[in-house]
Formats: structure tokens, C-alpha cells, sequence
């Protein structure tokens, strides 16, 4: 932590060194977020640059009482919702644009070859449903869950109170579960039991 | 443990004691509402964060240098522009007094003396004056009156440096 707080005090006075070190311990989080946002490689990269970029060019303005990584995936998420607000990104392929299955399951246990198959399309499944949601309901899980963060980091990273917060999880959680349902439904998954879920 | 109590917990994802999670077992065998927010949770327990291809804070750094140098460039160009405007705007005014000068060297450099002359001598008419009414309305404005105007311009002055720190700060807000 008092490492951390040299380097943003050092990358303040205009060491790019410093802030090249605090570029490599923050990347995958602004990477996870940015992926789990727009549901593209190539764009989660472009937006986690730029993250990094703004972050830069308004580090003289971050407060030191506040967490450096809250204000960091603040500016990631805000980046994020403001590119899908604009782009109006609506649909979200599990196929890259040669055709492959997207690669972003980077450190998956190998030891269980099934269970890391059955995993991944999990996490594929969730990341499809992750579209279907609003932005900052969106933004409010990805946050939850892949960055573990609590109400009140969430309510910090988004700029709404923690109350808000709650609602949009609550929201999100049942949208996501009524997706889901409706997903089982289908007739291409019709032949998926019920104990084939992961919760029996 | 009804129904609206389970679905209440699994929208919270709220954790479950022994006793409650055995009925909710058995709860979701009924309940399909609860199983898909149930599974959602679980799912989302489950979730792995995904890693950027490698070099990610070198293309930074690439990056980076990229767009300083293209700041760099708009800033030179931007300037270039601003001079070559300016130096266009002071030709086009000077033009007139550029031509009278080319034709009649000697009368242009006279009328440019007795101008000259002019303008020093309303600048002295105008402190003259100018010295005049202040020691007149000094006598009639009490002292407080003078803190007061004094307070005044000072606070105005306040605000409006206030309010551009303001906008200045909105304007580089994320």
C-alpha cells in the first residue's frame, strides 16, 4: 500500500515509470471490467487503455484519502457506459470475427479438463445474459462480483448512493435470473434437465 | 420460510444458515423463480476475471508517447495557425497606413509626430482631470463609503476567479 502510494505520488510529479508499475498491477482489473462491460477483446482493450490514459492526464486531481483503485475503476466504468450509451452496443457474439470462440478465460484449471469445459461455457452463458442488462446494472455486478467489491465501493465507483446500489443488484439478480428461465425454455436448451444445474 | 423469504435472501444473495439452506433445498425442487436466482447466484460466485493479451503496459506506454506526440503536434499547429491569422489581421489593418507611408514619406512621418503629440496631451488632460474629481469627491465620500466600493470590487473580483476555477474544473471533469 505505502508502495502504491510512492508510485501515484512519483507518477504526480511526472514519473511515467511509476505509473507504468501502477498500469501493471491495475490491468487486469481494468481489463476485467472493461471486457465484462462491452463483451469484446478487442474493445476491452482499446477501453482499458484509455482508462489508463484519463487517469493519467487527471492524476493531479486524485485524492489520496479516496482508494486509488475505486477511482480508477470509476473512470473505467464511466468510460464504459459512456461508450455504450453512445455506440448503443446491442448485440454481443461469443464468436470472434473469424469465427472462434472468444479467448478470455486466461488461467483456467487444466487439471479438470470437463469440469474447466462445463466452466467456461458457464462463464460464456453469463457473459451473454451480462449484456442483456442495463449499463450501470451492469456496471453494479460486474463490480460486485468479479471485483468483489462491497455496496459501498460500488456506490463510490459509480457516483450513486448505496441504496441505488442495492436496487440496481436486486434488479439486475432477477432480470438476470428471468433471462435465464427463459433461456431454459428455448427449444435448443429444452433438453438440459433440471439437475444438470449447478446448484443440485 | 416462505417462498417471499427465500426469494427476498437469493435477490439480497444474502448467505443462508444450515437450517435454511435445507429448506431451501427443498424449496427449489417446487420453486423454478427461485432455482434461476439461486443458479444466477451460484453463477456469479463462480465468475474468473479475464487477463489482457500480454505487453498490455508496454502498448500503454506506446500509447502514451503516441499521444503526446500528437498533442504536441495539434499545440504547434494551433499556434502556426494563430500566428499566421494574427499576422494576416495586422497587414490587412496596417495596409492603409502602410500605402500612405509608401507614398509620402516625409508627410506620413509628420502626421505620425503631431498624433503622437496629440494623444500624449489628452492623456495629460484626462490625469489632470482625472486628479481633479477624485480629491473633489473625496471630500464628499465618507471613509466607510471608500471600504465599502473597496469590499465590493474585492469581492466581485473573488467570485468571478471563483467561478472560472469552477468552470475550469467542470470543463477537465471526467
Amino acid at each position: 500500500m505505502d508502495e502504491e502510494r510512492a508510485w501515484i505520488l512519483q507518477a504526480q510529479q511526472g514519473s511515467d515509470e511509476a505509473f507504468t508499475r501502477l498500469v501493471e498491477t491495475y490491468q487486469r482489473s481494468v481489463y476485467n471490467l472493461c471486457y465484462r462491460m462491452l463483451g469484446d477483446a478487442y474493445k476491452a482493450e482499446d477501453a482499458a487503455q484509455e482508462s489508463f490514459l484519463r487517469a493519467y492526464k487527471n492524476l493531479h486531481r486524485y485524492d489520496s484519502n479516496r482508494s486509488f483503485a475505486t477511482w480508477l475503476l470509476s473512470i473505467s466504468a464511466h468510460y464504459c457506459i459512456d461508450s455504450l450509451r453512445k455506440k448503443k452496443l446491442s448485440t454481443f457474439s461469443l464468436y470472434d470475427d473469424e469465427g472462434s470462440p472468444r479467448e478470455y478465460l486466461a488461467d483456467h484449471a487444466a487439471l479438470h479438463p470437463e469440469g474447466a469445459v462445463l466452466k467456461k461455457a458457464q462463464e460464456a452463458e453469463m457473459q451473454v445474459l451480462l449484456q442483456s442488462l442495463k449499463e450501470t446494472d451492469r456496471a453494479a455486478i460486474i463490480l460486485r462480483y468479479w471485483h468483489d467489491a462491497s455496496e459501498k465501493e460500488i456506490a463510490e465507483t459509480l457516483g450513486i448512493t448505496v441504496s441505488a446500489v442495492k436496487s440496481r443488484l436486486h434488479r439486475a439478480r432477477r432480470k438476470l435470473a428471468e433471462l435465464l428461465t427463459a433461456k431454459e425454455k428455448s427449444p435448443s436448451r429444452a433438453e438440459r434437465m433440471s439437475y444438470e444445474s449447478p446448484i443440485f | 420460510m416462505n417462498h417471499r423469504f427465500f426469494e427476498q435472501k437469493l435477490l439480497q444473495d444474502e448467505a443462508f444458515n444450515a437450517e435454511e439452506e435445507r429448506a431451501l433445498q427443498e424449496h427449489l425442487l417446487d420453486c423454478a423463480d427461485c432455482a434461476a436466482l439461486a443458479e444466477v447466484n451460484f453463477a456469479l460466485r463462480q465468475v474468473q476475471m479475464a487477463t489482457p493479451a500480454e505487453g498490455f503496459s508496454e502498448r500503454f506506454s506506446a500509447r502514451l508517447a503516441a499521444r503526446r506526440k500528437a498533442e504536441k503536434r495539434r499545440y504547434l499547429f494551433g499556434g502556426l495557425i494563430l500566428l499566421t491569422v494574427s499576422i494576416a489581421v495586422l497587414v490587412l489593418l496596417a495596409s492603409p497606413v502602410i500605402s500612405a507611408s509608401m507614398a509620402s514619406p516625409s508627410r506620413f512621418f509628420i502626421n505620425l509626430l503631431s498624433n503622437l503629440a496629440a494623444a500624449f496631451s489628452l492623456m495629460r488632460v484626462m490625469g489632470e482631470v482625472g486628479q481633479v474629481v477624485f480629491r473633489i469627491t473625496a471630500g464628499f465620500i465618507p471613509a466607510s463609503g471608500w471600504l465599502f466600493t473597496l469590499a465590493f470590487w474585492g469581492g466581485l473580483t473573488f467570485f468571478w476567479l471563483s467561478s472560472l476555477q469552477k468552470a475550469n474544473a467542470r470543463v477537465q471533469a471526467l
